[in-house]
């Protein structure tokens, strides 16, 4: 394993310690904590929206972190989502008095974590509502939806939350915005190698050299099917269909597209796939009002990509093209 | 062992404890990688020196109850993941059950161990049978439960309880993950021991023996 690192157990600390010193325009780091806050916070009379979650998918969570997204992020270890007392802290440092929402995957640490902070700020008398994440179709079946993972779609549900809570909306109407990203987004991923854990230093799944699996998840969950290795346009088709099929969309929908890559994959290759989507689509008559190619929500050095489309509603399109500026993305 | 053990004895079986969890951390990352991410031993080591420092700094006559509760937070203040919130609950759940306790015999490791399986039932949702540490949790209590419903010494329930957690922890090998982010890989599970229910079992072995070396 070479990997550009100190010591495997500060590999957390030391990243967030380099982002904030990266971007002092947008974000600073909670003294003593792996939490990032807009440089601002607390903005009186706002939402805050507080995200959050393992570390290892970076830029996700804590590169969202500015106006127009989210106003904080707590980072737990590598794929390990953080303990209550940080996300407590962090979401004491950026509520203005207009109560958090709390935005993460749904997986069974980050609830547990983000649950037991929430009731301890409750008692405290914040405010705090939670939408979670559960846009990754192959992570289970369409009637058990509210079981699925949050992937890369975590973006479009912070954006719309972000730009929702920035245009000075309640709580109650933040929290809308985000259930209404979430139930209009679906992702489905590809990986064809394995990411390495700095303090473990191996593998966290075996993959022969010929093979891609489909619908892997961020951490190596194993997804629906493995098979021979494809070209690029199969790959999209195969992404894009099972897509259209668990979320069917009427010619003429206006979609927001991310193409996401999982850590390891070159920027060409990531717009090879890009293509065929917009060809999808476009066979479709879908047509695509944003779209977002690059690394957003990764898993270390795995090599593989992640499709994403959020139908893009009435109440969604402005929150969608409201501008952002965070280290990981600017948007005017 | 005597009959019954005071907090110094507690307390040294918990330091023990801490010490025999930060010594498996290899064997745990290892049982962890063929289920999960592979790292359950990294995240358990960090929780018990945590742990192991916390319960160094309370005073000498801390109660039971007094030393689980700050074993909790110390553990939950560093670790994160569903096992910093599960394994804090079960040792609060184990601390609530010893409020205004000041011997601990049978009676009250029955008491202590089902305190554990009952918080951690509900933090997790998790029901025995689903390949969690709560199966070892709740075999281990049975265990100390029967012990106490026909008055066996702590010399031979807790001896007793930490075999029936390793062997519930053993038995999960054959069962599918029901919960939890393993639960994603069905039949794949099948011959690995659940890594939670594994570090339980150490814990309770060694908290047994920690004890017991007066």
């Amino acid at each position: 394993m070479k990997k550009l690192i100190n010591d495997p157990n500060q590999v957390v600390r030391e990243s967030i310690e380099g982002l904030t010193l990266a971007y002092p325009q947008y974000v600073r780091q909670v003294e003593g904590l792996q939490a990032v806050v807009r440089r601002d916070a607390p903005v009186r009379n706002k939402v805050a929206v507080l995200t959050g979650g393992g570390s290892g998918h970076e830029p996700m969570f804590a590169g969202f972190v500015g106006p127009g997204l989210a106003d904080g992020s707590v980072a737990g270890n590598i794929f390990t989502s953080p303990p209550p007392g940080p996300i407590v802290a962090t979401a004491k440092a950026i509520q203005g008095g207009a109560g958090v929402l709390f935005l993460y995957g749904n997986y069974s640490g980050d609830t547990l974590n983000f649950d037991m902070a929430a009731e301890m700020l409750e008692s405290d008398g914040i405010q705090v509502n939670t939408v979670r994440i559960t846009d990754d179709v192959a992570s289970a079946p369409k009637d058990q939806q509210a079981d699925r993972r949050g992937i890369a779609g975590d973006f479009f549900v912070i954006k719309s939350a972000g730009a929702c809570a920035e245009m000075g909306a309640t709580l109650s109407e933040v929290t809308a915005a985000a259930e209404e990203a979430n139930q209009n987004t679906r992702t489905m991923g590809i990986a064809l190698s394995s990411c390495i854990i700095p303090a473990s230093g191996r593998p966290i799944f075996d993959i022969s050299e010929q093979d891609m699996e489909l619908g892997m998840g961020l951490h190596g969950e194993p997804g629906i099917q493995r098979g021979p290795m494809r070209p690029a346009d199969e790959v999209a088709r195969q992404i894009v269909e099972a897509i259209l099929a668990d979320m069917p969309m009427d010619r003429g929908t206006e979609v927001a597209v991310m193409v996401n890559g999982m850590g390891a994959t070159p920027l060409a290759e990531l717009f090879i796939i890009f293509r065929a989507v917009s060809r999808l689509l476009s066979a479709g008559r879908i047509s695509i009002i944003r779209s977002y190619v690059g690394n957003f929500a990764t898993s270390l050095e795995m090599a593989g990509c992640s499709v994403t489309l959020m139908g893009v509603t009435p109440r969604l399109k402005p929150l969608l093209l409201a501008p952002a500026h965070s280290p990981a993305l600017v948007q005017v | 062992m005597t009959a019954s053990l005071n907090a110094v004895d507690f307390r040294r079986g918990l330091v023990f404890v801490a010490d025999k969890i930060i010594e498996s951390e290899a064997r745990l990352n290892a049982l962890d990688a063929a289920v999960g991410d592979g790292d359950h031993g990294i995240t358990m080591r960090l929780g018990f020196e945590a742990v192991k420092h916390r319960l160094t700094q309370l005073e000498d006559d801390a109660t039971f109850d007094r030393l689980l509760m700050e074993a909790a937070q110390a553990f939950m203040s560093v670790t994160g993941g569903a096992i910093g919130v599960i394994l804090a609950k079960m040792l609060m759940g184990g601390g609530s059950a010893l409020r205004g306790i000041s011997e601990f015999g049978t009676p009250e490791l029955s008491l202590m161990l089902a305190g554990m399986a009952t918080a951690v039932g509900k933090a997790g949702k998790a029901k025995p049978g689903d390949k969690t540490i709560l199966d070892a949790i709740h075999a281990a209590s049975e265990a100390a439960e029967d012990a106490a419903q026909s008055e066996q010494p702590l010399a031979v329930a807790l001896p007793a309880a930490a075999t029936a957690a390793e062997t519930a922890a053993q038995r999960t090998a054959g069962m599918v993950c029901r919960i939890g982010r393993a639960s994603r890989l069905g039949d794949r599970a099948l011959g690995h021991s659940d890594p939670g229910a594994v570090s339980f079992s150490i814990m309770l072995r060694a908290f047994e023996q920690g004890a017991a070396a007066r």
